[in-house]
């Protein structure tokens, strides 16, 4: 599968601090802030992560601990693939859905299947609850990305959510399902959004309504 | 290499560094679910009281611009924040991450308080998406905080959201919550790219032919930046006389002192938050949040200058 994502997610910088040039003893966290800086910086930065001896370790601890974005970083940056596994089991525990993304960014033919299955025991009605929202909607990325059906049930609680930015990637899955794959199981959401008290699904439900309609009469035509 | 041709390589934003003052930040929810509620008031009053203590404290020690700033900010019964996500896109990579952010600040500020944390317990709007509200004890009296917490993008890909006829309203929504929130609100921040100096922007990128982009479209017609300055000067002759204008400017996108910053002090007086130096995105989400707790603690972020 392309990758499409740059798992720098939302913006790889360096936190210089101030600091001075990086020593052959610096720490890895360091080192993975210079990831997403300039070519000359991002490509010092990367062989010198590459030569760590223990940094499969250290990115293994890093994932359990506020280092964990900078550990995704250099996942992505690196593929260290040996450390899917250590992602894929850390998914119920994510809180603000960046390791999803992660792991969305880590994703080929190979394990797809067993990623996809990690995010369906997300969406039962007895795992739902404890899933967070933005956990949620880094799930929802890849699905619509490419043609997967929901789980059953799991556009229902979606619907239900009480965050609106839930409910409001349920609609953006919803859209792409249609006009992308051709597939409207849930095509009902979009009317049912229509009537959200918030005005923004509102509009955006409307959009999608509208494009919809534009879609079947070109299509019947 | 391929991999490392597709990461991110925008700059989120950063600080001054040696500025920055870090409150702590406060994890997320107590999990002690039982507590009593009478022990939660004696716990709170203590919070209260100390903090009046500090606030004393600090107050004597302060600048007279700081002194100013609060009692400006904490002057009415109200006080507007607009935090205002540009469109964070990774190219030459097609991720979008705004939305992502955007997600991430309002579970943290919706979060439980505890201790002294302010940057916490805000309620959501049913009817508005985007508004927070909270009340702040401030001097004694109760002030109403009203949040708007903005994004741009409509999905996490630049080229889905390239032919989304909804990613215009989002943009076009983005930009007028930022610059009317120059116009009438008392704090407005901004995370999203600087675009080489053509920023703040809320747009899916002009691209080079090489995907990457386009370094002259910004530089050669600098529009976010003309905007911002319009909308400030604006805001120096408002409609309404109750509005005493922007007090707090924070503009978390790379290299912001260096883009914007001349060119914003010459429209305004508002205290500025902006970067010379880089930051990782999550560091710049926690400074964010921590930025607005120091201000609702009221007091000042050391990273604001004026």
């Amino acid at each position: 599968m392309a990758k499409f994502f740059a798992l720098a997610l939302l913006g790889v910088s360096v936190a210089t601090f101030g600091a001075t040039e990086a020593s052959a003893a610096e720490r890895w966290t360091v080192l993975a802030r210079r990831v997403g800086q300039s070519e000359e910086f991002r490509a010092r930065a990367i062989r010198e992560l590459k030569n760590r001896k223990n940094l499969s370790q250290e990115l293994r601890r890093g994932l359990k601990t506020s280092d964990r974005p900078l550990a995704l970083e250099v996942i992505s940056a690196l593929e260290v693939k040996s450390l899917v596994p250590d992602m894929i089991a850390l998914v119920p525990s994510d809180r603000d859905g960046f390791l999803i993304l992660g792991l969305n960014a880590m994703m080929t033919e190979k394990n797809q299947k067993q990623i996809l299955a990690t995010y369906s025991k997300q969406l039962t009605p007895q795992t739902f609850g404890a899933v967070s929202a933005g956990a949620l909607v880094a799930i929802l990325e890849p699905y619509g990305r490419l043609g997967i059906k929901l789980p059953p049930d799991s556009a229902d609680l979606l619907e239900k959510h009480k965050s609106p930015e839930v409910r409001g990637s349920l609609l953006y899955y919803v859209r792409v399902m249609a006009l992308r794959h051709r597939n409207f199981d849930h095509v009902g959401v979009v009317d049912r959004m229509a009537r959200a008290t918030e005005y923004q699904l509102r509009y955006q439900a409307e959009s999608i309504r509208r494009e919809l309609q534009t879609s079947r009469t070109m299509v019947s035509r | 290499m391929k991999i490392l041709t597709q990461l991110a390589r925008f700059c989120v934003f950063a600080f001054l560094i040696s500025g920055l003052q870090l409150p702590v930040v406060v994890e997320a929810a107590n999990s002690k679910s039982s507590q009593k509620s009478s022990e939660k008031k004696a716990r709170s009053k203590r919070a209260s009281q100390s903090q009046t203590k500090r606030a004393v404290k600090s107050s004597a020690a302060e600048a007279p611009s700081c002194s100013a700033l609060k009692s400006s900010l904490f002057s009415k019964s109200s006080i507007e924040v607009r935090m205002v996500f540009g469109y964070k896109d990774a190219r030459p990579a097609r991720f979008v991450g705004d939305r992502h952010e955007r997600l991430a600040f309002i579970e943290k500020l919706t979060s439980p308080c505890s201790g002294e944390n302010q940057a916490c317990g805000f309620y959501r709007s049913i009817e508005d998406a985007d508004l927070l509200t909270k009340p702040v004890e401030i001097d004694g009296r109760v002030r109403a905080v009203k949040l708007y917490v903005v994004n741009s993008s409509v999905g996490s890909d630049d080229e889905e959201n390239l032919s989304d006829p909804f990613q215009d309203w989002k943009s076009n929504h983005a930009e007028t919550a930022f610059l009317d929130g120059l116009r009438s609100s008392d704090v407005v921040f901004y995370n999203g790219h600087s675009r080489f100096g053509g920023g703040p922007d809320f747009t899916s990128p002009k691209l080079a032919r090489d995907g990457s982009v386009s370094v002259s479209a910004y530089k050669n017609n600098r529009q976010g930046l003309t905007k911002l300055v319009r909308a400030l000067e604006e805001g120096r002759k408002p409609k309404s006389k109750d509005y005493a204008g922007l007090k707090v400017l924070g503009l978390y996108s790379c290299t912001s002192s260096q883009h914007f910053n001349r060119r914003i002090r010459s429209s305004s007086e508002a205290g500025l938050i902006s970067s010379n130096a880089l930051m990782y995105y999550s560091d710049a989400l926690d400074q964010s949040v921590a930025a607005l707790n120091t201000l609702l603690q009221n007091r000042c972020p050391k990273s604001l200058h004026f």
